[in-house]
């Protein structure tokens, strides 16, 4: 499983970072990045979905 | 229901008798007429279905903010920022403050909050009845945003923000709403050229100081009504929140037990809580241009109310919308908003609320409320509640 973020529709609510922080970081000025090359650990891929599905602007791509 | 029926051109979303029935209220709108006109506050539309408040909250271009967001407005003649601001000004004024409110930034503040809220419930824990807005749901959101701001705490704000927030709707003179808002304002005034006095300090004001628009610094204007809006925006909203979650603990024993025996499940509760009680139910746009949504059609100029509380009992997104799933996220319901005015402090606000309910059920894991009427959970005001302090501690 591999996740990627829309950086054009992010705006910056986090809460994938709320949700999942061990895929999903912040850059400096808030905006939501993928830790590493954006692939999934096998444990915390329920999170990242859960991450996907609650985006509020759904700027996350999932893809498996 | 037809999109004339005199209902729907009676609606107003702040009425309480309305929200006491909003599940009826909501679905019969979204399903007979999604896009509506109402004729309360000066006329406006209003969007009902999650789909259309999720297009209009994200389409800053087509849906301006800075004409006014509130229905009535605050009427104080200043706008409330960042939420009622559009680009360029938007986005910069939300670089500045998203860091401030993001996950980690926030989680590193639990142990401030949590001293707080176990103050307040030390305070009342011995008493056996309480009435837990005053004593809990409205301090805690002003002992913590006072102290992000680094100013004293001062019993004048209630008055002043209860004056700004309820009386646009409760008939309060204008007058008096006028001279709430020059308080808060002269008082902010002060606070801001103290922290020009004494630089470097790592409070929201100071903050604000080092702000600027595409390299402009901020005007003293929009340091003013940043810091105002920061300061009001989550006093009532918060403690609204966190009563009705309370309430619901009272009233669903089995929600309480539930919780008790998984405190994990605190973040479902917190979750529905905000989705089926919405703090701000709706919010409003205006449309910049001729356009339509899901079909109706809106002119330029004519305002949109976006109904949260309604999107989010929304059956085409949340099945069995109206019950509160204690093994549910339900991650897209939009109590915070949606699009980029969705709430900066949104995570702040839920952990006051998930501190909250932690601290109270760990002093007062069994509690009911007082004899007399439920008050509801959509309206704030007192929430009286009663529990056993005969058995002694263990």
């Amino acid at each position: 499983m591999r996740v990627e973020v829309d950086r054009t529709a992010c705006v910056g609510h986090a809460q994938c970072l709320a949700i999942c922080p061990a895929v999903f970081a912040s850059d400096e000025l808030g905006y939501a990045v993928v830790v590493g090359d954006g692939t999934v650990p096998p444990e915390h891929e329920d999170d990242a979905q859960e991450a996907a599905d609650s985006c509020p602007e759904q700027a996350i791509g999932v893809s498996r | 229901m037809a999109a004339t029926d005199p209902r729907a051109a009676a609606f107003d979303h702040n009425d309480h008798a309305m929200r006491a029935r909003c599940a009826e209220a909501y679905a019969e709108l979204r399903e007979a007429c999604p896009v509506f006109h109402s004729d309360a506050w000066g006329g406006f539309w209003v969007a009902s279905r999650h789909e259309d408040v999720y297009e209009v909250g994200r389409d800053v271009e087509r849906f301006a903010s800075a004409p006014g967001v509130m229905l009535p407005p605050v009427g104080h003649g200043r706008p409330l920022l960042p939420m009622e601001a559009d680009p360029p000004e938007h986005p910069e004024y939300r670089r500045l403050l998203l860091p401030r409110f993001a996950p980690n930034a926030v989680a590193g503040m639990e142990g401030d909050v949590r001293a707080l809220a176990r103050g307040l419930v030390e305070s009342i824990a011995d008493r056996g009845e309480a009435d837990l807005y005053e004593t809990l749901c409205k301090p805690l959101p002003m002992l913590l945003i006072t102290s992000l701001l680094g100013v004293e705490r001062d019993e004048a704000f209630w008055a002043w923000t209860d004056a700004l927030i309820y009386g646009r709707v409760d008939g309060t003179p204008q007058a008096a709403i006028m001279a709430a808002a020059d308080s808060l304002y002269a008082f902010l005034a002060e606070q801001v050229a103290d922290r020009r006095a004494h630089p470097g300090r790592d409070d929201l004001i100071s903050l604000l100081l080092a702000g600027d628009v595409e390299g402009r610094p901020y005007r003293e204007d929009e340091i003013l009504d940043l810091c105002f809006f920061l300061l009001i925006a989550g006093l009532e909203n918060t403690a609204f929140g966190i009563r009705a979650t309370l309430r619901h603990l009272a009233v669903e024993p089995s929600v309480r037990s539930a919780v008790l025996a998984d405190p994990s499940l605190v973040h479902n509760l917190v979750e529905q809580s905000l989705r089926l009680y919405s703090p701000v139910t709706a919010l409003c746009r205006t449309a910049t241009r001729d356009t339509e949504v899901n079909g109706q059609p809106i002119s330029a100029g004519e305002r949109v109310l976006l109904l949260f509380g309604s999107a989010n009992r929304d059956p085409a997104v949340f099945p069995d919308a109206d019950e509160f799933h204690l093994d549910r996220r339900d991650g897209r319901h939009v109590a915070f908003g949606i699009g980029p005015h969705r709430c900066v402090g949104s995570n702040l606000a839920r952990l006051e609320m998930r501190v909250a309910v932690e601290e109270t059920l760990r002093l007062i894991p069994d509690f009911e409320l007082a004899p007399g009427p439920d008050p509801g959970w959509y309206a704030a005001g007192r929430l009286d509640i009663v529990w056993d302090v005969s058995g002694g501690a263990e």
